[in-house]
């Protein structure tokens, strides 16, 4: 293997000064007093930019790309395939939480800056999460550990390595292993798989420990319980014509979320009639009960009585009942929302549905929900005949585990009793997320022998003795298994940038005899070689691996008599939707990121439902004490209609001492609460007591709908039939034209200025209401594609958030305490009679021939009336120079993340989605050399690559045969506020909703008179 | 406040067809010059503590104004409260105000001179001396507000190698050219006027600085007959040009938001409200200004009562109109069936900024109806509060306007709640520490009432009294 390279810089700017480096450049770039005062005015100088782009060309060189040995001279003759300036595109992998994703990196000389989905990949089918999108910004973040440390102060990584060989040789193996123990994270790795049972081949006694917050042990239980083995269950979300979610997490967090969110969408096509319906039941807001049909707000623990009255109701009504042991009407508890007179009607027609799509329904549960719970729904499925067509199992590679809350307390209790004295931590941070009762940190501290290996110094590697750093999976040989088991194979973007070492190579130095490089390593796991291994590594998973399917067989089932949650306030935990259970915290992306429901940023809070708020006197900002069992902690209050009353949901992942300057340290207070001291070991609903305090905290809400007073609620309501249009699957005529145009009356629109034609391209979007189920993803691609800055907490309470792409949510309904929801991605709209275009005295925003409003940064002064005139309010304006961290030395590292094809914006300058203009201009240089016009599909801006739904589509207007022309020609397309005549080149498509015909409400007699336009 | 010289005008109210006199106690050419100049020579002789404290609070402020500008600069306009939607804020409220704050002074110079009404003299002077500096207040705003203020330039058409010109469909340049030509013509207007009493003051100076400094901007006025001759007709030409800019500046800048299609600001009652309402204000500023220096300076005899009267009646028609346009919006937001425009103006009633609307309507719509009361209007106290009230009332009026109309538009889920910073205020408080410093400079050096012109009404005066034989 190529050593890790031996120079260690801590930023580019280090790197700058050396010789070497000053004469590649010439002189007269380095200590440019000039140079430094353009750069007090624009954050980012064209040279300074250079200069950067420089030094990674120099870093790929100076620090060894892992693919070739190379010297470090200039290049006298070009390297083929290798234009400088020019992207290149290579497949790789990264895991979340312990389950791999096929990416794809875009990278400019050397230098990694985007994330996509990588098309082969059967889950992600080029769509990627949030999670995903944020994982280039980790790589680059300058809190990164940048080297070992013991007791707190740096040392060599040569120095960490025969530290751990000197373990290795010295404790570890004449003991066998025995009184060691290694505490990991999860990992699909095969590669550290085999590893794993190598080192445990070698060393019997060595305890392998995993552990990881939020798991799906629950599932796991509840398959074994019912099917005699812990298999993974797998749904078909495109055959489901009913779905009944209870609790679920189909759509964010499941590992095939990107899978079931695109099947899903391909459920919902109401034009070719093709329309699924989905009921759900569950306390918090997750996208599945935002998607729903039916959304039966319920506390986490009544969700077990609801299944018991569905299956009460199969039987009594449609004579469907289990072999043994079934429940009927009398053992269906009282639980509250779960089973009160709305929920049984709901239910009533939800196990009509159910009998009548046999074999095309799907009930799923989310992993909050007990084993118990998880047994009675594969019970169900295999009643209703789901099983093997819209559940499918295949071998589950975590089968025989033990749940991993169980195998912590297992741990720490061996470490108490002395039997464990050595301890390593790979990955993870336990110290900070293991759950109440289970004290990870004091544990370590009486362990002689501690170790932590991760990405950053966090919470746990503060316990440790020694710290090794991990590298990013950008930034190594790695492999991971898709949910189905596709074996992905991850091949690094750039060398790690601060000399730290991948898991595999770690394991490597536990495993002295293992000698092969990672990538042969991963090459022997996949048992390619040649051209076919060569072709894998470009694919970026090797062609046809997956796990192996199983016929399930199910046991007798088991009484099943839920009691539900009884009375008393439930609190309720369940991973972030943006920084997970804490590992993404410090990701200023995902943190300054609007929460699907709450759009909230920068913190988390305990929801409350509207009804529980009004009793307790709260509001949202008030701050709450959570008590768990004699455990409290404060947390401030979010009011948020639909969840469930007398529950209490909490976001893990917050209140992070020791994440880095985003997420808080020593010198930073921690974003949020960190609410693990409340969760018990392997329970994820808690009876708790909730008192007000009578102390407020600010929170920084992106879109205030909740807070507002009566009269702009009446707007709200008043406006929403013409903003969000939907109908339901009944009144909907597939074979209507421009009905939804229609909805809202105008005169007829004469244009004040003589129109422009459009001779050549004409762009336009397209974006599905039906399908966009809030995901956020396409925010987080905009925001890496197009350098958009992050602001912090303040400037978001203050209105100044930059994301150019936005999801406008809305409640619509009587009922606060269950609102209907509709979520609308609003970006530019790039009106053909542009109102920001005709105010502007600069000049600065124009009009291309092609119907893009462009903006011109350099021409702008910042008058900002183009934002006042904007109807849809998509102008961001740059208040203050939101790049001015890029000036921190520390911070050089967080440079290379910046697309080089966008400009970084300066202050004073308005800026606003663009289609992604840069990759509109490549692809148009490209068809030009070529001679050809630009292929429908050849352009795809960020917002629509990542939409797993695909409810954003791009194209050319004036080609009567796109993908986009189509769309808006479609029943559904109408334009947002056609009727001031701005002429905007998006289109939404109308949301179909597809009740229960005895649940749908009566339609307001012609309600769309009164939405009227002008 | 009642002096001797208010008997005349509650004589006039007993009897229709009685005029009060326009210069009193029995004033002379001569007591004329005293008085006004003697203002200014007085601060050679005693030194005014007063001024001195004044000027020193003024300046301070103002130095305060240019430190906040100089952050500003610094760090950009993230330091205002500003934010998305409300793009425009406290200096968009401020530049308004003041340019509204500006229209008294023209109207009184110009449009009164061409209807010949000579009760003008008493307070043309001052209320020219109050545009001027109300401008530079105004001017001030829309330069340090923009993001690069070191690009402003790109606003003014200079012919430039990239041939980039500005865009002229944008009522933001239109304002460039309306503002400017305005504190032009001012000016000039301003100086023109000031040349007589620039002589004067230079014949009375007994150092010799003054008198070459006021030599020098007097341009070597003699008073010959053929000087007065061009001075008046420069002055009508003047007269005539600045006329329509008083009714065509406020009608440009109420474009910077009839011409937007923002709900609140999309309304063709703009123009012909906004001239209105700067009417109304500038008045209330002359009165609020001139009341006290009337009284310091002992000038209660050529700024009578009865010029007080005037003006509040002025104040009360200008009020009245500024009401009924106020209701104006509201039918025409109901009677245009368009439910953006209605709910712009039901939110701005009764929405979270309802307690700004309630100040304005409370303070320009209420408050200038104690006018129809003689007692009110012979209570210069009470006149003082008033004006005092109507300058809040309008400053409020372009609160409501500017931030209630963008915090909520069309799309809800972009709506938000705009809150103003510290510096919101100091930069507001700065640009009155601008306008006093340049008052105070004015009172200490140059004659605060057109002696000339005064000259002229007491000679009219007194010949009418000749003619009419004493009949008082």
């Amino acid at each position: 293997m190529q050593q890790s390279p031996k120079k260690h810089w801590r930023s580019v700017d280090e790197l700058n000064e050396t010789p070497e480096f000053a004469e590649l450049l010439g002189k007269e770039f380095i200590g440019d007093g000039f140079d430094q005062n353009i750069e007090e005015i624009d954050g980012v100088s064209r040279r300074r930019f250079l200069q950067v782009m420089g030094a990674s060309v120099a870093l790929a060189g100076v620090a060894s790309c892992r693919w070739d040995a190379e010297e470090i001279i200039p290049l006298s003759s070009r390297p083929a395939n290798r234009v400088p300036g020019k992207a290149q595109h290579f497949a790789s992998a990264v895991e979340f939480a312990g389950h791999g994703q096929g990416i794809v990196l875009t990278s400019y000389d050397g230098r990694p800056i985007k994330v996509e989905g990588n098309e082969l990949d059967p889950n992600s089918a080029g769509a990627t999460t949030v999670f995903a999108q944020g994982a280039i910004l980790e790589m680059y973040d300058p809190d990164r550990s940048r080297s070992a440390s013991k007791d707190g102060a740096d040392v060599g990584m040569d120095e960490a390595q025969r530290y751990v060989t000197g373990l290795m040789e010295g404790t570890v193996r004449p003991a066998g292993g025995a009184g060691v123990a290694i505490l990991a994270e999860a990992t699909s790795s095969p590669t550290v798989g085999q590893l794993r049972q190598r080192l445990q081949g070698e060393l019997a006694g060595l305890r392998w420990v995993e552990y990881e917050p939020v798991s799906r042990d629950n599932e796991l239980a509840g398959a074994r319980a019912a099917l005699g083995t812990a298999l993974r269950p797998h749904y078909d979300l495109g055959a489901a014509r009913v779905i009944l979610s209870l609790d679920g997490d189909l759509f964010s967090g499941h590992p095939a979320q990107l899978r079931h969110s695109r099947e899903w969408a391909a459920g919902r096509r109401p034009v070719e009639g093709v329309m699924s319906r989905i009921y759900a039941a569950e306390s918090r807001h997750t996208i599945d009960g935002g998607m729903a049909d039916h959304r039966v707000p319920m506390r986490s623990g009544d969700v077990g009585a609801f299944l018991a009255l569905v299956e009460a109701l199969l039987a009594k009504e449609h004579g469907m009942a289990l072999a043994a042991n079934g429940v009927t009407m009398d053992d269906v508890p009282a639980a509250g929302a779960a089973t009160d007179a709305k929920a049984r009607e709901v239910a009533r027609s939800l196990a009509a549905d159910l009998a009548a799509h046999t074999g095309r329904s799907l009930i799923v549960a989310g992993p909050n929900q007990p084993a118990e719970v998880h047994a009675r729904v594969l019970h169900l499925n295999g009643l209703l005949g789901n099983l093997g067509r819209t559940v499918k199992f295949t071998d589950e590679p975590a089968a025989e585990r033990p749940s991993h809350a169980q195998a912590l307390a297992d741990l720490v209790a061996a470490i108490d009793s002395g039997e464990v004295s050595t301890v390593i931590v790979m990955g993870g941070n336990p110290v900070y997320n293991a759950p109440a009762g289970v004290d990870v940190g004091a544990a370590l501290d009486r362990c002689a022998n501690t170790l932590h290996f991760g990405l950053y110094r966090d919470e746990t590697a503060a316990r440790c003795t020694w710290h090794v750093p991990m590298a990013h999976a950008f930034e190594s040989w790695t492999d991971a298994l898709g949910w189905d088991g596709t074996h992905l194979i991850g091949q690094p973007g750039i060398a790690p940038i601060w000399g730290s070492v991948s898991s595999i190579e770690f394991l490597q130095w536990m495993l002295p005899n293992v000698t092969e490089t990672p990538k042969d390593l991963v090459m022997r796991t996949s048992g390619l070689s040649g051209k076919a291994w060569r072709k894998a590594v470009h694919d970026g998973r090797s062609d046809g691996s997956r796990l192996a399917s199983r016929a399930a067989s199910l046991a007798a089932p088991t009484a099943f008599r839920p009691t539900g949650h009884g009375e008393g306030m439930e609190v309720t935990f369940a991973p972030d939707t943006k920084v997970w259970d804490g590992r993404y915290a410090n990701n200023a992306w995902l943190q300054e990121l609007p929460e699907f429901m709450s759009k909230l940023t920068w913190d988390n809070v305990a929801m409350i439902a509207p009804s529980t708020a009004e009793r307790m006197g709260v509001t949202t900002g008030d701050v709450l004490e959570i008590k768990v069992d004699g455990v409290a902690q404060n947390v401030p209050a979010y009011v948020m209609p639909g969840q469930a009353r007398d529950s209490v949901a909490l976001a893990l992942g917050y209140g992070r001492t020791l994440a880095g300057v985003v997420a808080g340290n020593d010198e930073v207070d921690p974003v949020g609460v960190n609410v693990y001291p409340l969760r018990k070991p392997g329970v994820s609903q808690v009876r708790g007591e909730v008192t007000k305090t009578g102390k407020t905290f600010p929170l920084a809400i992106t879109q205030t709908h909740h807070l507002m007073d009566a009269r702009g609620m009446q707007g709200v309501a008043q406006r929403l039939g013409a903003l969000v249009r939907e109908e339901t699957l009944e009144e909907f005529d597939p074979n209507g034209h421009d009905h939804f145009r229609h909805k809202v009356h105008h005169p007829k629109l004469v244009s004040l200025w003589e129109e422009r034609s459009y001779d050549g391209y004409a762009w336009g979007m397209s974006l599905d209401l039906n399908v966009c189920n809030g995901c956020n993803a396409c925010v987080i691609a905009c925001q890496s594609e197009n350098n958009i800055p992050v602001v912090g907490k303040e400037q978001v309470m203050n209105g100044r958030e930059m994301h150019w792409m936005r999801l406008d949510r809305y409640f619509a309904g009587e009922d606060v305490d269950n609102p209907e929801l509709a979520t609308q991605p609003i970006n530019c709209q790039q009106c053909e009679l542009a109102p920001c275009e005709q105010v502007c005295p600069a000049t600065a925003t124009v009009h291309s021939d092609e119907g893009l409003n462009d903006m011109v940064y350099n021409r702008c002064i910042g008058t900002r009336y183009c934002g006042n005139n904007c109807p849809y309010k998509v102008r961001r304006f740059n208040y203050l120079n939101y790049r001015k961290d890029l000036k921190d030395p520390n911070n050089e590292v967080a440079k290379l993340a910046l697309n080089p094809e966008v400009t970084v914006r300066s202050r004073g300058v308005m800026e606003k989605c663009t289609y992604c203009t840069q990759r509109i201009s490549e692809k148009r240089i490209q068809a030009k050399n070529a001679g050809r016009r630009i292929e429908d599909g050849e352009i795809t801006p960020a917002c629509a690559q990542v939409c797993p739904t695909e409810a954003i589509v791009f194209g050319d207007k004036n080609d009567p045969d796109t993908r986009v022309s189509k769309l808006h020609e479609d029943p559904r397309a109408y334009e947002l506020l056609a009727e001031l005549n701005v002429k905007p080149r998006n289109n939404f498509l109308a949301k179909i909703r597809n009740p229960h015909p005895d649940l749908a409400p009566v339609p307001a007699a012609d309600d769309h008179h009164s939405n009227g336009g002008h | 406040m009642s002096s001797q010289y208010d008997i005349q005008v509650v004589q006039a109210e007993e009897d229709p067809t009685f005029r009060p006199d326009l210069v009193m106690g029995g004033a002379t050419y001569k007591s004329i010059d005293d008085d006004v100049a003697g203002v200014a020579e007085g601060f050679l002789e005693k030194p005014s503590l007063v001024w001195y404290a004044m000027f020193g609070v003024s300046v301070s402020v103002l130095g305060m104004l240019g430190a906040v500008v100089a952050y500003l600069l610094y760090t950009g306009v993230g330091i205002w409260g500003n934010q998305s939607p409300v793009f425009w804020g406290w200096p968009i409220v401020n530049f308004v105000f003041w340019v509204g704050i500006a229209h008294a002074g023209t109207l009184i110079s110009a449009i009164l001179f061409l209807l010949k009404q000579d009760w003008r003299t008493g307070i043309n002077r001052f209320a020219e001396a109050m545009t001027i500096f109300a401008v530079c207040c105004a001017g001030l705003f829309p330069a340090i507000h923009v993001g690069r203020v070191w690009f402003v330039y790109f606003l003014f058409p200079i012919p430039n190698q990239m041939e980039l010109w500005p865009q002229f469909r944008s009522p933001l340049l239109w304002d460039v050219f309306a503002v400017s030509t305005y504190a032009t013509v001012s000016l000039l207007f301003w100086y023109m006027g000031l040349i007589p009493d620039l002589a004067t003051f230079r014949d009375r100076s007994r150092t010799k600085l003054r008198k070459f400094l006021y030599g020098a901007f007097s341009m070597g006025w003699t008073g010959s007959s053929r000087h007065w001759h061009r001075y008046e007709k420069a002055y009508l030409i003047l007269a005539g040009l600045a006329t329509p800019l008083v009714l065509s500046v406020h009608t440009v800048v109420s474009f910077d938001f009839a011409v937007s299609q923002l709900p609140g600001w999309h309304t063709t009652i703009f123009p012909p409200y906004f001239v209105a309402g700067a009417i109304f204000s500038g008045f209330a500023m002359v009165l609020t200004l001139i009341i006290p220096v009337r009284s310091i300076f002992k000038l209660e005899h050529i700024v009578t009562l009865r010029h007080i009267d005037v003006m509040t009646k002025i104040i009360l028609a200008t009020g009245s109109m500024v009401g009924y346009a106020y209701a104006l919006e509201f039918f025409i937001a109901w009677y245009s069936g368009n439910p953006y425009e209605q709910f712009a103006f039901t939110n701005r009633a009764f929405g979270p900024y309802a307690w700004a609307y309630w100040i304005m309507v409370s303070c320009n719509v209420i408050s200038p109806q104690l006018f129809w009361f003689k007692k009110i209007r012979h209570n210069i106290a009470a006149i003082w509060v008033i004006t005092i009230f109507v300058n809040i009332g309008m400053w409020f009026e372009r609160f409501v306007i500017t931030i209630t109309s963008l915090s909520r538009d069309f799309l809800p889920g972009s709506w938000g709640y705009f809150s103003p910073t510290l510096f919101d205020a100091l930069t507001l408080l700065g640009s009155f520490g601008l306008f006093f410093t340049l008052f105070l400079l004015f009172i200490r050096f140059l004659p605060i009432i057109a002696m000339a012109e005064v000259k002229m009404i007491l000679h009219k005066q007194n010949t009418t009294k000749e003619h009419q034989g004493g009949h008082h």
